[in-house]
């Protein structure tokens, strides 16, 4: 089933990037963007709880409750910032407008309630591309050491793109559709990335194959779970 | 605490300086279409584009609202403050440009959009504005160039969050929770005694 395939590898993603992104809180370059990106964080967060409850059962159980292996978030969405900003900037900002193109296609498709709560989720999705937009430009633009900063952060998450699409239904449709969200940003930025085409032959995350970075990470997220899986908050 | 956060931070020789374009910006946010804009807060940023993103973000979701409306700080102007109401007054005029009108109906009150008037200067909007809204129930009027007003709404770029955001909130903790997480803080700290004991005897 493509379609519950894709609502799970875009709620893992959701779930795992609120959950790195929370990291940054307190940490963020200026307050208002500590908070802003902490807002959104959130956002995500409730984006992965929101398909969960489409995909069914417990969303807590299936955010927390799974074997590494079952989860289906692609290796760009746990790779380690080490705190840096250009990094973390752009991974959002790819892995947000990735969202923004599976949810335009579940708002599409012939299940209601997965339209209607895609069609809520790409209100609060565009708050995260608009804004992650603003901020590619401007550190881009923003001077030779900024410029250089962020080209660095997509030469180095580059390599990790092809695994968004992998395993995603109607993934060269849909990188292309991607590209031509991404391309007039970074282009208006100076900017560029160098990824050809959709990697479907990747074996990464997408297939439960989980780099170590996810592994930590992980337990990281369920190490409350794990101690006591009925904490009710 | 989070693991990655005790990572520390090296800089390599001095930071930049600022490059001095931050500025200070006042927040209102509008609970209904049509209904008055109610100061918030302040925030910073370099230009009116972040600033309302920031606005939506930081003092949108303190609350439902459809919308916010920021200036820079700079661009207002207060009537003077005193303890009693502002006297009525009678300046009429339409000259001049548009002026946005707030006014704080008592000391320690925060500003509420009135309305509009025009004036070719500030003092002047100061005059008309307390003739128009404050009838003597007002303790403080701003004005401040309608052309300086930027807003952000509802319908362009989602604010309020549709979604449960009941998680965020505190009152979620409960005192369960907190002690298990004692529990579990306790049990870390003796894991870590001990093993500073072992290495510090053997």
């Amino acid at each position: 089933m493509p379609l519950r395939d894709d609502v799970m590898a875009l709620a893992d993603d959701k779930l795992m990037s609120g959950h790195m992104q929370s990291d940054w809180t307190g940490l963020g370059p200026i307050l208002e963007e500590d908070i802003a990106a902490s807002a959104m964080a959130q956002d995500d967060l409730s984006h992965a709880q929101v398909l969960y409850e489409w995909l069914g059962g417990d969303p807590d159980a299936t955010a927390f409750g799974r074997q590494a292996q079952a989860y289906r978030c692609c290796d760009l969405v746990t790779l380690p910032d080490e705190f840096d900003w250009a990094i973390a900037t752009a991974r959002r900002f790819m892995c947000a407008h990735f969202a923004t193109v599976l949810l335009q296609d579940f708002a599409q498709s012939d299940d209601a309630d997965l339209v209607d709560r895609a069609a809520r989720l790409l209100k609060e999705q565009a708050i995260q591309t608009t804004h992650l937009n603003a901020w590619i430009f401007r550190l881009g633009t923003g001077g030779t050491d900024a410029h250089a900063r962020m080209q660095h952060a997509f030469d180095t998450l580059s390599p990790y793109v092809g695994g968004l699409f992998e395993t995603i239904d109607q993934a060269a449709d849909r990188f292309d559709r991607w590209r031509a969200a991404v391309d007039p940003v970074l282009q208006s930025a100076a900017l560029k990335i160098d990824v050809t085409g959709p990697e479907s032959t990747t074996c990464g995350g997408r297939s439960g194959q989980h780099a170590e970075h996810f592994i930590l990470q992980q337990a990281e997220m369920t190490q409350v779970r794990s101690l006591e899986p009925d904490a009710a908050w | 605490m989070s693991k990655r956060r005790h990572i520390t931070y090296e800089f390599d020789g001095d930071l930049p300086e600022g490059t001095g374009d931050d500025a200070h910006w006042v927040v209102y946010t509008r609970k209904n279409a049509g209904g008055p804009a109610r100061w918030a807060g302040y925030l910073d940023a370099v230009d009116v584009d972040l600033a309302l993103q920031y606005s939506r973000e930081h003092y949108g979701l303190d609350e439902a609202c459809v919308g916010t409306l920021i200036h820079r700080h700079d661009a207002m102007t207060d009537s003077e403050y005193g303890l009693e109401p502002l006297s009525p007054a009678s300046a009429k005029g339409d000259d001049g440009e548009p002026w946005v009108v707030f006014v704080q109906k008592g000391r320690g009150n925060i500003h509420i959009e009135a309305g509009l008037v025009h004036a070719p200067n500030a003092r002047t909007a100061i005059a008309r504005g307390i003739a128009s809204f404050a009838g003597g129930k007002v303790t403080n009027v701003r004005v401040v160039l309608q052309a300086d007003c930027h807003e952000a709404m509802q319908e362009d770029l989602a604010i309020w969050r549709e979604h449960d955001l009941s998680y965020k909130y505190a009152r979620g903790y409960s005192k369960d929770v907190r002690a298990k997480w004692r529990t579990f803080r306790d049990e870390a700290d003796l894991e870590g005694y001990r093993a500073g004991d072992i290495k510090e005897h053997f």
